[in-house]
């Protein structure tokens, strides 16, 4: 009698259990599963426009031949893949500083701090389709702002900010390096959380506010510093909808990012390349892994936490 | 001294409020007074206010077309997504059994996947199932995206209820599922709003899937529709410049109707990396 009862709660229990994990675990496997495997399997065929159908396996002699054309013969993927080095580096050097700067300033809660907090959000939370179409009118010579700056300083100038290799990459830079809204957030709730018992103690040691931010604030927020990282370069890893908008990746290329070059590749011309496409998926994957672990070590306290 | 040290504190202080603000609010206020211009852009002010933009998107443009799609495939999309991932998050909140930590796994590997790398399998799977230029089919891929940070979000406010809820519930003759649908939901409500809000937020500002996959115009999304403009309506500024200002301007206004609500989102939403 109880063995029996106990056999149906057991049943009942692994029913709920798998019905209530089954719409997940599709969902993995279609959005996630799924299309790493077939990345990956399809790194290592030969796959594009003339044979969409079947996907042919280079054989174990060639096996890594998608890898070594995208590192030897192609050039857009290899400047896609230093462009988003760069796009990572930049958001390490420039976003993160910036961001944890305007975080320390607006923790003293000066007048107008909330309003700088919420209006730096802004950026954050409107489509980055709307930014990326912003900053192409802004640097458009027409009607923008740029070329009438320059103008003004420079009369007859005719600055075209996307016409140049250089200008363009930077100007696709500047469309999303200083927004970091949504980061200064987590430092701003993270400093918040620190006991004011530890400042005292500082101050009357005779602490400055700036050694306090340098010696008490930053060291303790340094683990969300390592969180915000890992989404800044995460993002500029990723980046797609600012040079989609705003060059389309030129001119002449020179802002292709790895993501531009897959959706170019396998989606967006005349003479797709399925399987090299995949093989740059794999590789950002990767990147974005050993980015993830190089972050996370950097930043890593002593406790763990 | 400590005086002094206070004024350059303070200076510093207002300084980067006021940098945070122009870099903020600049491209923003920029592009609602170049809608307004007979001639869009430059640095002036408009000389004559002019409506012609407004008029044209909401007559020619039909933009109340695309603010349908965005809002269907919004809530649809994160309805899925929360419904799903909060039954997924529940079960590895509570129950305990063999593969659990597989489970968790499986929720933890979609954080290291970016969903650019895999684009193409995807847009292919959706070619092959005949959804690539519908709703159904963004709503699907929108539903997988960004899982883990919801199910982390989700599967710690499980773990902040007290257990004997259930247990009451279920010595009164409830099933698991009913546990869950009748006594769990209803008090998870903030923690699950918590959630949606940064699931709708993203989902209504994707731009990636839904360029890639929405071709024709009646099926786009709002930022769909913003993409077109760098290439096919170029030619109507007044109408580019309204249709941006008439874009994000819902999420602006919300933002500022509940921008505690949405810090708090923001916030939850950060899951180590």
């Amino acid at each position: 009698m109880n063995n029996s009862k106990l056999k149906k709660l057991f049943g009942e229990k692994n029913r709920f259990i798998f019905f209530f994990l089954l719409p997940g675990i599709v969902l993995f496997i279609a959005i996630y599963a799924y299309p790493l495997v077939q990345i990956f399997a399809t790194s290592f065929t030969k796959w594009n426009y003339q044979n969409f159908l079947k996907p042919e396996f280079l054989g174990w002699d060639n096996l890594f031949s998608n890898y070594q054309k995208l590192f030897t013969v192609d050039k857009n993927f290899q400047r896609a893949l230093i462009n988003s080095i760069k796009w990572v580096v930049l958001t390490m050097v420039i976003q993160i500083p910036f961001t944890v700067l305007v975080a320390l300033a607006l923790a003293k809660k000066l007048k107008g701090w909330r309003l700088a907090r919420n209006a730096f959000i802004i950026p954050n939370i409107i489509s980055t389709a709307a930014i990326g179409l912003i900053f192409l009118n802004l640097y458009s010579p027409s009607r923008g702002i740029i070329t009438e700056i320059c103008e003004f300083f420079v009369p007859g100038s005719q600055v075209s900010v996307l016409a140049s290799e250089t200008s363009a990459f930077w100007a696709v830079t500047f469309s999303f390096i200083l927004f970091g809204g949504s980061s200064c957030l987590l430092l701003l709730t993270q400093i918040f959380s620190i006991d004011p018992a530890i400042y005292e103690a500082a101050r009357i040691d005779g602490a400055s506010e700036f050694q306090l931010d340098w010696n008490i604030r930053l060291p303790l927020i340094r683990p969300m510093i390592g969180t915000v990282s890992v989404m800044a370069a995460n993002y500029g890893l990723l980046l797609y909808n600012e040079i989609a908008l705003i060059t389309q990746g030129g001119p002449d290329n020179a802002t292709y990012s790895l993501s531009y070059y897959i959706y170019k590749t396998a989606m967006g011309s005349t003479k797709l390349n399925f399987a090299r496409a995949n093989t740059a998926g794999v590789i950002q994957f990767l990147l974005g892994l050993i980015l993830v672990g190089m972050i996370n070590k950097a930043f890593r306290t002593s406790k763990a936490d | 001294m400590k005086e002094k040290n206070n004024i350059w504190g303070k200076i510093y202080g207002y300084f980067m409020i006021a940098i945070v603000l122009i870099i903020s609010i600049y491209p923003i206020a920029w592009v609602v007074l170049s809608s307004f211009k007979q001639n869009p852009g430059g640095l002036s002010l408009p000389d004559k206010w002019v409506f012609d933009g407004y008029i044209t998107i909401f007559t020619q443009l039909d933009i109340g077309m695309y603010f349908k799609n965005s809002i269907i495939v919004t809530a649809l999309s994160t309805f899925f997504s929360v419904t799903i991932v909060s039954m997924s998050a529940y079960v590895s909140a509570r129950m305990e059994f063999k593969l659990k930590s597989l489970v968790t796994l499986m929720f933890t590997t979609t954080l290291f996947i970016p969903s650019v790398s895999i684009s193409f399998p995807i847009y292919q799977m959706l070619g092959n199932l005949g959804l690539r230029d519908t709703h159904a089919g963004l709503i699907f891929v929108y539903s997988g995206l960004g899982i883990a940070v919801t199910f982390f979000m989700l599967r710690a406010y499980f773990l902040s209820i007290p257990k004997e809820m259930e247990e009451a519930a279920r010595i009164d003759g409830c099933s698991y599922a009913g546990a869950f649908f009748r006594i769990i939901l209803p008090i998870s409500r903030p923690g699950i709003a918590t959630a949606a809000i940064m699931v709708a937020l993203n989902n209504w500002n994707e731009f990636y899937f839904a360029s890639i996959l929405l071709k024709s115009k009646e099926n786009m999304t709002l930022p769909a529709l913003l993409g077109q403009f760098t290439t096919t309506y170029a030619q109507n500024l007044n109408g580019m410049f309204s249709a941006i200002v008439v874009s994000v301007l819902p999420t602006i206004i919300v933002f500022c109707l509940l921008s505690e609500t949405f810090v708090k989102s923001l916030t939850a939403g950060a899951v180590k990396g």
